[in-house]
């Protein structure tokens, strides 16, 4: 077929409609330390600076070759406009959010501040899109995110008093995600609004914290009604161990699953059953992180030969990650291409 | 340089360091190609190059290596190979500690860290680049604890194990800085390189996690 532009491979390939070549996708983030260098736009500035967020966005497209850009690199941007206690952390860490001591203790609380969208962590992520918007917008795929209110209620209330109360008043679980999903789709809305091609959704739902069963009872019908309320492609992100709740997301009606190296494409692969598109799952810690552009391109060979419709890091990159590894994803994914038409010709 | 243009002129990053805490926080990476060792960052502050020069003198010192000539960022080991595992701490060593750190003791001696023995290594005269490692001690206990010693230098340094306590690099040439250095390293064997967690995005690390 014909050579299709990064965008078109992306949105192409998220519809499930033919495409090229898989694209290299980061629905999470691909910025590094050397990259803040590169382009003067060094952590926590540039999560909290639209100009220096879509320089360094930019480039995963432009220095590393994949098919997307992501401007929002971390978790935390919401979580910050809802007032929550920050640790921004240096250039070489995730600013994250001081879970214990949460903002809220229960749905009650639940409040979206009126200054929201003008916060300066949100404009962050929603202005750094149009700027993106403008200099990319025919070319490249943009992926916005907005955190879901599974992620959002472990900020919020921290870990352990929202788990426990899953057990104790699940009614009252309920009802906070259902007021949490209303601040996911805010930001959703704004992203779009502002140039987003797709949206990341994460909802940290991960198969070491919490088990089917609850994906089912709690999260389920939301990320069915997000796909509803968020018109762009949706990517779901949950970390860890996710094949027994695959079916279930494949339910949902969600673009695209975005998973761990913790399950195997083949079997990733054999459970969507193409009902929903794959994202994935290179390896971050033992081989982006650890290992060479060889082991790289191994796994990246083992997601096309196992049909992984979009192929990127499992999650968002160790910031000290070295660009080789990165560059070598694209470059694994146009070489497998190449093989595999020489071979039908 | 672009970072495509980067990896053709100096290779693949074998190291990075993060944050160079004695310059700005630039990020450092230390790269190879074809056995030559190259310094580079993509940091553009002034005076990064003076930066660079000390630490690939810090690369000499410490780790034995000789300079390229002509170039400001570039080293290699006259042996002709690039002793990969060894040479990853000492860039870790090179940028992190200060530029003019010195060695107070230039004996290839240390205290053990688990045993009350001190580990002693010495040049076998007889066969070209090979050390013998020693405890001050030939109890039995004593010979187990040597044994986790070596398979420190040869998990930590790619070393060989040779005869009666014995270890030599690949190449069979001498690096004793490099024995020097790996000391503290072949003593835990359980070692993982610090804040080895930093900057990883994981269920633990984001505090989701409750195990």
């Amino acid at each position: 077929m014909e050579k299709l532009n990064s965008k078109q491979r992306v949105m192409n390939a998220i519809k499930g409609l033919p495409v090229d070549r898989v694209p290299a996708v980061n629905p999470t983030n691909i910025a590094t330390v050397e990259l803040m260098d590169l382009v003067n736009a060094p952590f926590p500035k540039a999560c909290q600076d639209p100009e220096l967020a879509a320089r360094l966005a930019a480039t995963g497209y432009t220095e590393l070759g994949f098919d997307s850009i992501s401007p929002y690199f971390s978790i935390i941007q919401e979580s910050s406009a809802l007032g929550c206690e920050m640790q921004w952390e240096e250039k070489d860490n995730w600013p994250t959010v001081r879970m214990n001591n949460p903002i809220w203790k229960s749905a009650e609380d639940v409040k979206l501040p009126k200054n929201f969208l003008n916060h300066r962590d949100i404009k962050t992520i929603t202005e750094s899109i149009k700027i993106l918007k403008q200099e990319f917008g025919n070319d490249v795929a943009i992926i916005g995110k907005t955190m879901g209110p599974w992620t959002l209620a472990y900020h919020v209330f921290g870990v352990e008093r929202f788990l426990i109360g899953t057990i104790d008043n699940p009614d009252e679980t309920t009802k906070a995600l259902k007021k949490l999903k209303d601040i996911s789709v805010v930001f959703g809305e704004a992203q779009i609004e502002a140039g987003a091609d797709i949206l990341t959704f994460p909802d940290h739902a991960t198969g070491d914290l919490v088990s089917s069963d609850y994906y089912s009872k709690f999260l389920q019908e939301i990320h069915n009604d997000m796909v509803d309320l968020l018109p762009v492609p949706l990517i779901l992100h949950i970390c860890g161990k996710t094949l027994d709740r695959l079916p279930l997301i494949a339910d949902t009606g969600m673009a695209a699953f975005h998973f761990d190296s913790k399950n195997t494409p083949s079997e990733a692969a054999a459970l969507a059953k193409n009902k929903i598109m794959l994202v994935g799952n290179i390896n971050n810690p033992d081989t982006l992180y650890a290992k060479g552009p060889e082991e790289v391109r191994a796994e990246v060979f083992e997601c096309m030969d196992a049909g992984i419709q979009m192929i990127g890091p499992e999650c968002a990159v160790p910031l000290a990650t070295k660009l080789d590894n990165l560059i070598e994803i694209p470059r694994a994914i146009a070489d497998w291409t190449k093989k595999m038409s020489s071979n039908t010709l | 340089m672009r970072p495509i243009e980067v990896l053709e002129t100096y290779g693949n990053c074998v190291s990075l360091v993060p944050i160079d805490k004695h310059f700005y926080d630039v990020s450092i990476g230390l790269y190879l190609k074809q056995n030559t060792y190259s310094i580079w960052t993509y940091n553009k502050t002034e005076y990064v190059t003076q930066r660079i020069i000390e630490i690939r003198n810090q690369l000499i010192y410490l780790g034995g290596l000789s300079q390229t000539s002509n170039t400001y960022n570039q080293v290699f080991y006259n042996c002709n190979l690039s002793h990969i595992k060894p040479s990853k701490y000492l860039f870790s060593q090179s940028v992190n500690k200060p530029y003019n750190f010195r060695h107070k003791d230039t004996s290839l001696g240390i205290k053990d860290s688990k045993s009350d023995y001190r580990i002693i290594v010495n040049k076998i005269p007889s066969i070209k680049g090979s050390y013998k490692v020693t405890l001050n001690s030939h109890s039995h206990k004593a010979q187990t604890r040597l044994n986790m010693i070596i398979a420190g230098f040869v998990k930590y340094g790619g070393m060989v194990k040779g005869e009666d306590n014995s270890i030599s690099f690949e190449c069979r040439n001498e690096h004793t800085e490099l024995i020097k250095l790996l000391l503290p390293y072949s003593r835990n064997l359980t070692i993982r390189e610090s804040d080895s967690e930093r900057g990883q995005m994981t269920t633990q690390t984001l505090g989701f996690s409750q195990i």
